[in-house]
């Protein structure tokens, strides 16, 4: 299959100083995402993993390297591109239809076009009768969902993901993570391809079609595992517990002598 | 690669001793997946952890497998002094509890302040990783009875036995106002 | 030598009425959080005294102390005291119920499943709970004494000016006579002092005062020295023993006998203030001063309101430029905090010596700035620290600039420390109104119509004086009560960023 690459990075360096000395956070990150790709970014923390996504979205420009999309120098920030927090990120005082009409006012759509586009996001992801709620009315579940459905609702080609499922308890996790999977799966969405950044390996290999291994700090890339499992998947099949089994054993490997 | 390679113990007591706990259950060995799915898939406690007991010879990682060092298995099973004294021991050599000792002895009153370590652990880390650094070994020095630690003061101290005492005083002179800590 | 004993007379005062603050504070605090009646009755008190202009309530109190004491000297030194404690008692008083009603449960269960006696319940559970909030505003509490320390040294007894040595009359002797060096020199001490109190008694405190938060995590701070000298000192003194009595009493439900001698007192206190109020509206009445009042009233209102949108606005810009940057706003913060423990006062005379007559209404409000924009920042920059870092990287992933960043995210953020910022920006600049409005320089008198300027010319006819400040508290009450109360509260709800 000859996949369209979307986004490519290329020798991504970044360092930041902190009280005179230099700590190196990313070195030489190089990798593609591909159209149809539902990419994963595993690691420890001070792997950088979440800085890349901030590099991607626009939050951070004091690197060195090039991120192209479509072969071009990146936009910042790019309107083909949205995020979903680690902690959701919802503005207290707006209700969720507003949270969501807020970034589409900012795309400048016109109040009609905003209220029709956010509900029909807050009803593709399950909250119809809950667009006049404030974030403090929702469980931490709900609130991922509205940020999901914000994230969607730009229409995005590509979606990040920061640890989007690790504020949340197990339960909730899981549910939720199937969710993300049939909307995946369903593919009425313009959305091209998902670059999703985790510490929870399983997850990984639960949602992904490739994953990137990442060392700590300075964060590069150590390896990369290609997940070639039907959806949906079952963390206790045996294939998937083997793929599970290289993924430790990779980061382990790096960091372990064995 | 960086200088990430100098020994410190990154996890705390209470997590290598539970790992040890997890080990003896399951015979001696476990799947390196398994272990992350009883840790919740927490990457960073799992590498910590197993890294630690790595750095005092207790663990192995065999193929995909955590196992059981001959020490280790040996370790799991004596009492808790037996295992303070071998933690003590491999303590003593590691480059910055041998400088911190040092320095220590050599003190007239056997005291460091409490930046001692934070000035000597050097290497690419940020404020907050050596934070967390010195705080394990503290840790793992104070349960290795190595050394005790006045925060009123924030000051290091080497235990001996007369020191002990001397603890003990100054804990109750302050006790009055601390008690509903 | 004159300036040394000078700033010992003021440090003299500004302790005792500290010390008389802190306990009148934690006395009513405890009483307050005791009870829901009592509750109810205390808070309510506290809020409208909180309210009352303090500078404008001194010429009343001058009034009262000196017929005690029948013009002594010891009536006027009460006096200038009561005045610095009326400046610093009322935040100790709501910090200390605040945190009595905040005390987590846990810890009261615990002093009743292992059956500690009162004494051991108060010495080793409350006095310790108190420590951080008592700390904290006992720094704002110095702070708020310097900066009446002025007024309260230079006494008009009818027709006659009285001056207590110290450093706020010696300064007011050298402006008087175009002595620059003195005025620097006093300044100078001014600022030290308070320097030297916040870097060696109030900031090693606060640190160590995270000691005795709840569920605090991470090392513990350290034991300063100054805490030992604290603690020594108050052994030898029995200071524990009285507090220990002073918490008791306050909690103590009140015995029959009691609460009847309550009643009879505070029927004598409501009939004292029925009479005073009967008098005061009683014939003969000063006519033509109450007939300026209104008009007095509006244009200093008019001004005060001029200086809070000001000071807001003013304050903006630092707390925008703060949101990204925290240590800007630690700096802004502190630096709010240090200039406003300058008595301001002091520059009146010059700086309207120096703008002239015919720029006395901007000048004015000038003045007011200087009482009110440091609540302003200070309270704002509070706020920007509170707006969490992921909310302006949603902003910047989702493109959300301009206007609508600023009416969506960062002004709702703000906001309730925005308004709290501005209630006390009011206040301040009420107070600061009734020196802005008459300034006297040397043997010149610089005058606008005011309040402030009512208030100062009739400080001989107690009657005029005390119907002047009864307007300006009404008013100041009023719009706090119907005005700035229901707005935080709405807003504080609605605009919460811990949610």
């Amino acid at each position: 299959m000859t996949a369209v690459t979307l986004l490519e990075l290329k020798n991504l360096n970044l360092t930041f100083k902190e009280k005179g000395k230099e700590l190196s956070v990313l070195e030489d990150i190089s990798f593609t995402l591909d159209e149809g790709e539902f990419l994963c970014l595993v690691g420890p923390s001070g792997s950088g993993k979440s800085t890349i996504l901030r590099i991607i979205s626009g939050i951070l420009n004091q690197y060195t390297g090039e991120v192209l999309y479509k072969g071009q120098p990146n936009p910042q920030p790019n309107p083909n591109v949205s995020m979903v927090f680690q902690s959701f990120a919802l503005i207290p005082w707006l209700t969720v239809q507003e949270n969501i009409e807020l970034v589409l006012e900012a795309r400048g759509m016109t109040p009609r076009q905003r209220v029709r586009t956010a509900l029909k996001y807050i009803d593709m992801v399950g909250l119809d009768s809950f667009e006049d709620a404030y974030p403090r009315e929702l469980s931490g579940g709900m609130k991922q969902r509205v940020g999901i459905a914000r994230a969607l609702a730009v229409e995005p080609e590509i979606l990040l993901m920061d640890e989007p499922f690790s504020s949340l308890d197990v339960l909730t996790a899981a549910d939720l993570r199937e969710q993300v999977v049939n909307l995946w799966l369903e593919k009425r969405l313009p959305l091209k391809s998902v670059l999703m950044v985790t510490h929870n390996m399983e997850e990984a290999v639960f949602l992904a079609d490739r994953i990137l291994v990442l060392s700590a700090r300075p964060g590069h890339i150590i390896g990369e595992i290609s997940v070639d499992l039907p959806r949906p998947r079952d963390s206790r099949d045996k294939a998937f517990e083997e793929i599970l089994d290289k993924v430790y054993s990779m980061i382990l490997s790096s960091r372990l002598k064995s | 690669m960086h200088k990430m390679d100098v020994p410190l113990p990154k996890a705390r007591v209470s997590e290598v001793l539970g790992l040890l706990e997890i080990l003896d259950d399951e015979g001696g060995h476990v799947d390196l997946y398994r272990l992350g799915r009883t840790l919740g898939h927490d990457i960073d406690e799992l590498i910590s952890t197993i890294e630690t007991a790595q750095l005092f010879g207790l663990v192995d990682v065999d193929n995909g497998d955590v196992v059981f060092t001959e020490v280790g298995k040996q370790f799991t099973d004596q009492d808790m002094e037996e295992r303070k004294r071998y933690i003590s021991e491999s303590l003593s050599k590691l480059p910055y509890m041998v400088e911190l000792l040092t320095a220590l002895a050599e003190s007239e009153e056997h005291s460091v302040d409490m930046e001692f370590l934070e000035r000597i652990i050097d290497g690419e880390y940020s404020e907050r990783e050596i934070k967390y650094f010195v705080r394990n070994i503290l840790d793992w020095a104070r349960f290795a009875e190595l050394i005790w630690v006045d925060s009123d003061e924030q000051t290091i101290h080497l235990e001996t036995e007369e020191e002990e005492e001397q603890e003990e005083n100054e804990n109750n002179s302050q006790q009055d106002y601390q008690q509903e800590q | 030598m004159q300036l040394i004993s000078a700033a010992l007379w003021s440090t003299y005062r500004i302790f005792v009425a500290y010390i008389l603050s802190l306990a009148f504070g934690i006395f009513y605090g405890v009483s307050a959080s005791s009870g829901p009646r009592r509750e109810k009755i205390m808070i309510a008190i506290l809020d409208i005294l909180q309210s009352v202009p303090i500078l404008g309530f001194f010429p009343v109190a001058i009034a009262f102390f000196a017929a005690i004491f029948r013009g002594q000297r010891i009536g006027l030194e009460l006096a200038a005291i009561f005045l610095i404690f009326t400046s610093q008692a009322w935040n100790i008083a709501f910090g200390v119920y605040e945190t009595v009603k905040t005390l987590p449960r846990e810890l009261v269960e615990v002093s009743k499943a292992f059956n500690f006696s009162q004494t051991f319940t108060i010495q080793r559970i409350y006095l310790p709970a108190m420590v951080p909030t008592i700390v904290f505003n006992s720094g704002v509490s110095m702070a708020n004494g310097w900066y009446f320390l002025m007024a309260s040294e230079i006494i008009t007894l009818g027709s006659q000016e009285v001056k207590l040595p110290g450093l706020g009359s010696s300064m007011m002797n050298y402006l008087a006579q175009g002595n620059i060096l003195g005025v620097v020199m006093c300044i100078g001490t001014i600022v030290l002092i308070n320097a030297l109190l916040q870097m060696l008694i109030f900031r090693p405190l606060v640190k160590w005062s995270e000691l005795f938060q709840y569920n605090a995590v991470g090392t513990a701070p350290e034991w300063p020295a100054v805490a030992d000298v604290l603690f020594d000192f108050g052994k030898a003194l029995k200071v524990d023993t009285f507090l220990v009595k002073l918490v008791s009493i306050g909690t103590k439900k009140l015995s029959q006998a009691a609460k009847y001698a309550f009643y009879v007192v505070g029927a004598a206190l409501v009939g004292g203030l029925g009479y005073l109020i009967y008098w005061l509206f009683s014939p003969p009445y000063p006519s033509n001063i109450l007939s300026q009042i209104p008009a007095a009233l509006t244009v200093t209102t008019m001004r005060v309101v001029a200086a809070v949108v000001v000071s807001v606005l003013l304050a903006l810009p630092f707390v925008i430029r703060s949101v990204k940057n925290v240590e800007a706003a630690q700096n802004i913060y502190s630096l709010a905090s240090i200039l406003g423990s300058i008595p301001a006062v002091v520059f009146y005379p010059p700086i309207v010596a120096l703008g002239g007559r015919a720029y006395m209404e901007p000048l004015s409000i000038l003045l007011l700035l200087t009482g009110s924009f440091w609540y302003a920042l200070f309270n704002m920059s509070k706020g920007a620290m509170l707006l969490p870092g992921v909310l302006t990287e949603m902003a910047q992933v989702f493109n959300i600039k301009g206007w609508l960043y600023y009416k969506n995210i960062l002004i709702p953020a703000i906001l309730p420390p925005l308004i709290t910022g501005a209630l006390t920006a009011w206040g301040g600049a009420w107070n600061a109104s009734i020196v802005a409005e008459h300034v006297q320089f040397g043997d010149k008198v610089y005058s606008i119509p005011g309040i402030g300027a009512l208030l100062v010319q009739s400080t001989a006819d107690t009657k005029a004086l005390l119907l002047i400040v009864l307007c300006m508290t009404a008013l100041i009450v009023l719009v706090n009560m119907l005005f700035w109360r229901p707005w935080y509260s709405k807003a504080a709800e609605k605009y919460n960023i811990t949610e």
